[in-house]
């Protein structure tokens, strides 16, 4: 039994390597894993660039091809075909999802089989929304002369929308004869969606293309390169005709216009649906939509409006009082509905989502918002644990160490007998194996203890009082940073130091950039850091970035 | 008992059959049917396969057969009142086979192994990666039967995207498993017994065209960016998946039902989702539901014909869904399939025996779920062979990312549950049903040294008379077929 000698081994090396009990709901390995991603799942630091690198000096990156995702192609083919858009019901997967918690990761965005598939679908599913009752309005030559002439008119306008172009010859000859095989064969509306069904899925419609033309030692990206990623990077969709006649008539030129331009479209609701989708992606606070607290009956009527709470707070204060990192960590209000209001103790909002502020000692900023404190807790506790892991990954751009294969489970609570922390600190603090990962970020996650697994505050845990006192160890885990007495101590502990505004600032550029490349949005991080800039001021100065307009050669 | 007048050959087997049967405590009627479907033999039906995943392992305590004896037929999969396996004992005795000692490629660790368990392909660092395209078994072997597989996925992945803890299948890229078992049906059987009134055109030269259009796209596009080898890849891919789709055909075997089935669970659904965004599917209190109707349209489509490979993924490797609403209150992942030394106070006092109870109970509820939403269709006349049943002409396999769940072992390693004495742990690695006649009856197969998992996949493609290829296999394993 070769088995049983090797395995004996085996198993005494796992006993003694494990933690003797962990309450790392996820694993994470250097080269990402569960247990970021927001803390809660999906992400780790990836092994490419830190974040929070800073170089000093802005770089140009590689060209590229991204593919749009799921939602970016939702809402182009809804602009464009805005007299179908209540029709369209698009079977669209999810998208990957890179380490940094974002679905726009253009290395990760392929076209494999299923996308093939969902894509011929999709552009189906548009042919035949558009040849039906809409192609009167869609294309008015179509109801009196159905030939060759009346389909071109719809290439070349239908094909410049999504090809974000004008069509070559050569493409709107190919399209042409496609439609005149099946015109031929069938009739004038099935040609049309045949002809739509192709442009959608083609791979000029389906990339933004950040390629550019060779100009000397660099590409230089075209207008209509330019105004797509000016479009999709800060509104999520494609451009407008007035975008792209801006960028083709050379009003997008400078790095000053492109900036501008990026503000004005960051403040449009598709931008600001944009800056929402950055913040959940990086700090995950959308998922508490999807969990649940079997211990609290009304958490499940709560939780979309905890969602609605923190997109809320978020507007409030990057857009509406153009914060930076600071007010989002430190700021004293929130924006709940009436009865998550009642949920939290705190006084009721005039109507549901306006501001209220948060009474003494009740948390501060985003860190305390309820669909944060929700999603990072398990199912019927705190967790430290997750809750230190978003601080030391999303905020300090500290790698998690990776876990050991055998990691148990803590024992159950002890309501009464222990609080979560001490449960935590009795095996995690203790066992060498557990102690040497889990002491970089449970203790983080010691200052969230006045809030329970529902986001609530509480001042006992089960009879006995609970203590948030703690400390941000330094990144070697040997020293303190700094040192707090609750959440609202190690929210401004955090927002003084630097670390944090290096590392938000490089997710927000390898957002905008859809590429984990560091040093492409150098410009204005040190601004960004001493509280010049607020988060869209910062994300519009990345417009300004050569690599916005440029790319190295291969 | 007039099964046991067929031939010879047939007559030792059926009489071990029924022995076993009676061995296992079972009634002599139930002995005897389950002794007269094992041996359904092969005619020209069409063969169905179907991939059940079990998330994060399974504690070995609650899950290895008990073989009595020398006789690898001759075993029990109930043991412990809560196994694992338990629930198809019953039905399925004598078509259950479990293999003992498979191992996951190199660089497979812990639930991660997730990424590589299906394909074969490891890594040559020191965790699973996830970049390489790859295609797993399931998807190999709709490609040699040359149909469309059906792709569920009831918590597949995170509500905000596919991460790695989710990226089970591959058919180069990751799939993405369908949640909406709604849009699931209606792709299945929408058009069943209808004459077609939308969709894509029926003329396959027009659509080939239209295919042929985006493939000379992207060869252009391949040669002006020549230069960015780094984007080549990606066109590559993509041409590729052109290239598939102008290849495929309906994804239908041949559908041997003349009317779409009425499937409680999936109407369920489809009222109770009505008006809802994608988000429904998402929820963990709608778990249960869409899992069950999952498996109910599974069911369907296999005994159909209609998608003749299915594979369902009930969740993804850690997914920390509460598991309450069966009984085992907790997390899956972490509260339940973690199981380990609570404080590890030497001497080692074993594992958390009454967690791992809970644990197999969860695990439990996934076999049932199956049996009862989809085997139990299986087990009618297959409309393609009315003589057998369709679970004749189907193998199910059934594995996870790990073997033991809380050291998430991903070849066979021993563990200490409890005061007892230590047991080994192997990777899950079931298969029910007949195949055709391609396997062989039930059986317990134990190797002394792992096998690489991908000479089970090889096995399996064998059986469905399909070519497959997997990096880390050496052969099939001969044991299993007939």
């Amino acid at each position: 039994m070769k088995h049983l000698t090797a395995l004996a081994l085996t198993f005494g090396a796992l006993a003694l390597a494990a933690c003797s009990a962990s309450t790392d709901d996820n694993k994470q390995t250097p080269g990402g894993s569960a247990g970021s991603g927001a803390g809660g799942g999906g992400g780790g630091m990836p092994p490419g660039p830190d974040p929070s690198t800073v170089c000093g000096a802005s770089k140009v990156g590689a060209p590229r091809l991204r593919r749009l995702t799921r939602l970016e192609l939702q809402n182009t083919l809804a602009d464009i075909f805005p007299e179908v858009k209540g029709s369209l019901t698009l079977s669209l997967s999810a998208d990957p999802v890179s380490t940094h918690g974002f679905d726009n990761d253009s290395s990760l965005l392929v076209v494999g089989n299923q996308t093939a598939v969902e894509l011929d679908n999709a552009g189906d599913a548009v042919g035949a929304a558009v040849s039906g009752a809409p192609l009167a309005t869609l294309l008015p030559c179509s109801t009196s002369t159905k030939d060759a002439a009346c389909a071109q008119q719809f290439i070349d306008k239908y094909g410049k929308r999504l090809f974000r172009r004008a069509l070559t010859a050569e493409e709107s000859g190919r399209y042409s004869a496609l439609f005149q095989q099946v015109l031929a064969a069938k009739d004038f509306p099935t040609a049309i969606r045949f002809v739509t069904r192709a442009l959608v899925q083609s791979p000029h419609a389906v990339y933004r293309r950040e390629v550019g033309t060779a100009n000397g030692g660099t590409y230089t990206l075209t207008p209509q390169e330019v105004a797509t990623a000016l479009a999709y990077d800060f509104t999520g969709t494609t451009p407008s005709d007035a975008l792209m006649a801006k960028a083709e008539g050379g009003q997008l030129a400078t790095p000053a216009a492109l900036e501008a331009q990026a503000r004005e479209l960051l403040l449009t609701d598709a931008g600001l649906r944009t800056v929402e989708r950055f913040f959940d992606s990086w700090i995950g606070y959308g998922r508490v939509s999807s969990v649940s607290k079997p211990n609290v009956a009304e958490f499940a009527n709560l939780r979309d409006q905890m969602v609605s709470e923190t997109r809320r707070f978020v507007g409030q204060v990057v857009v509406t009082q153009s914060g930076g990192l600071q007010a989002l960590l430190t700021a004293p209000f929130t924006t709940p509905s009436a009865g998550l209001a009642s949920f939290y103790g705190f006084p009721a909002p005039a109507a549901d989502y306006d501001s209220v502020m948060r009474p003494a000692g009740r948390g501060v900023g985003v860190l305390a918002q309820g669909a944060v404190l929700s999603t990072l807790a398990g199912p019927s506790a705190s967790s430290p644990t997750k809750r230190g892991v978003l601080v030391m990954e999303r905020l300090l751009c500290r790698t998690k160490p990776t876990v050991p294969a055998s990691v148990p489970t803590l024992s159950p609570p002890e309501p009464g007998n222990f609080t979560t922390r001490q449960h935590y600190e009795s095996i995690h603090a203790k066992d060498g194996a557990c102690k040497a990962c889990h002491s970089l970020f449970d203790p983080i996650g010691f200052g969230f203890e006045h809030y329970d697994e529902v986001g609530r505050y509480r001042d006992q845990e089960g009879g006995l009082p609970v203590d948030s006192a703690s400390y941000v160890p330094t990144a070697d885990g040997t020293g303190h940073l700094f040192e707090f007495k609750n959440l609202e101590e190690l929210a401004q502990g955090l927002a003084a130091q630097r670390a944090p505004y290096d590392c938000t600032t490089g997710y927000l550029s390898t957002y905008v950039f859809g590429a984990p490349e560091a040093c492409l949005g150098e410009g204005k991080r040190v601004a960004f850091a001493e509280q010049q800039l607020g988060f869209v001021d910062y994300l519009a100065s990345l417009a300004a970035e050569p690599h916005f307009t440029q790319r190295r050669l291969p | 008992m007039g099964f046991v007048a067929e031939t010879a050959n047939g007559l030792r087997l059926r009489r071990r059959v029924f022995l076993s049967a009676l061995g296992l405590g079972l009634a002599v009627p139930a002995a005897s049917r389950l002794a007269r479907v094992a041996l359904a033999e092969s005619g020209a039906a069409p063969k169905r396969y179907m991939f059940f995943y079990m998330p994060h392992g399974v504690p070995p305590e609650h899950f290895r057969p008990q073989v009595a004896g020398a006789d690898p037929t001759q075993f029990a999969l109930d043991k412990t009142g809560v196994s694992i396996l338990g629930p198809l004992q019953e039905k399925l005795g004598t078509r259950t086979s479990v293999i003992e000692g498979i191992k996951y490629p190199k660089g497979a660790m812990t639930h991660e192994a997730i990424v590589v368990a299906l394909s074969g392909v490891g890594s040559n660092g020191v965790l699973p990666d996830d970049t390489v395209p790859r295609t797993t078994l399931e998807h190999q072997i709709a490609a040699g039967l040359g149909v469309k597989p059906l792709i569920l996925g009831a918590c597949a992945h995170r509500p905000f995207g596919l991460d790695k803890d989710g990226k089970l299948m591959w058919d180069g890229a990751a799939v993405v498993p369908e949640k909406n078992p709604v849009a699931a049906y209606d792709a299945v059987f929408g058009q069943l017994g209808q004459a077609p009134t939308s969709g894509p055109d029926p003329n396959v030269a027009l659509t080939d065209a239209l295919h042929s259009l985006t493939e000379a796209e992207l060869e252009g596009l391949q040669k002006e960016l020549s230069a960015l080898t780094g984007e080549q890849t990606k066109l590559k891919t993509h041409l590729d998946a052109v290239r598939a789709l102008k290849a495929s055909g309906s994804g239908a075997g041949g559908v041997k039902c003349d009317t779409a089935p009425v499937l409680a669970g999936v109407d369920a659904i489809r009222t109770a989702s009505a008006g809802q965004g994608d988000d429904f599917f998402l929820k963990e209190e709608n778990f249960p539901k869409l899992f069950a109707a999952q498996l109910q349209l599974a069911g369907a489509a296999l005994r159909c014909n209609a998608r003749p490979v299915v594979a369902v993924q009930g969740m993804y490797t850690n997914c920390e869904f509460d598991f309450g609403f069966m009984g085992s209150a907790g997390a899956h992942h972490s509260a339940l399939s973690h199981t380990q030394p609570q404080q590890a106070q030497p001497p080692a006092m074993g594992l958390d025996t009454t967690a791992r109870e809970k644990f197999a109970k969860a695990q439990r509820w996934f076999i049932d779920q199956l049996l009862t939403h989809t085997i139990s269709a299986l087990l009618e006349p297959d409309p393609a062979d009315p003589a057998h049943q369709v679970i004749d002409n189907t193998i199910i396999y059934i594995t996870s990312e790990i073997g033991e769940c809380a050291y998430h072992f991903t070849r066979t390693d021993k563990i200490q549950p409890g005061p007892n004495a230590p047991v080994l742990a192997y990777v899950p690695s079931v298969i029910i049903g007949g195949g055709g006649g391609a396997l062989k009856p039930g059986r317990v197969l134990t190797f002394s040294e792992d096998r690489p998992a991908g000479d089970v996949y090889l096995s399996l493609c064998q059986a469905m008379g399909v070519k497959g290829t997997f990096p880390d296999s050496t052969g099939p394993i001969t044991e299993v077929l007939a």
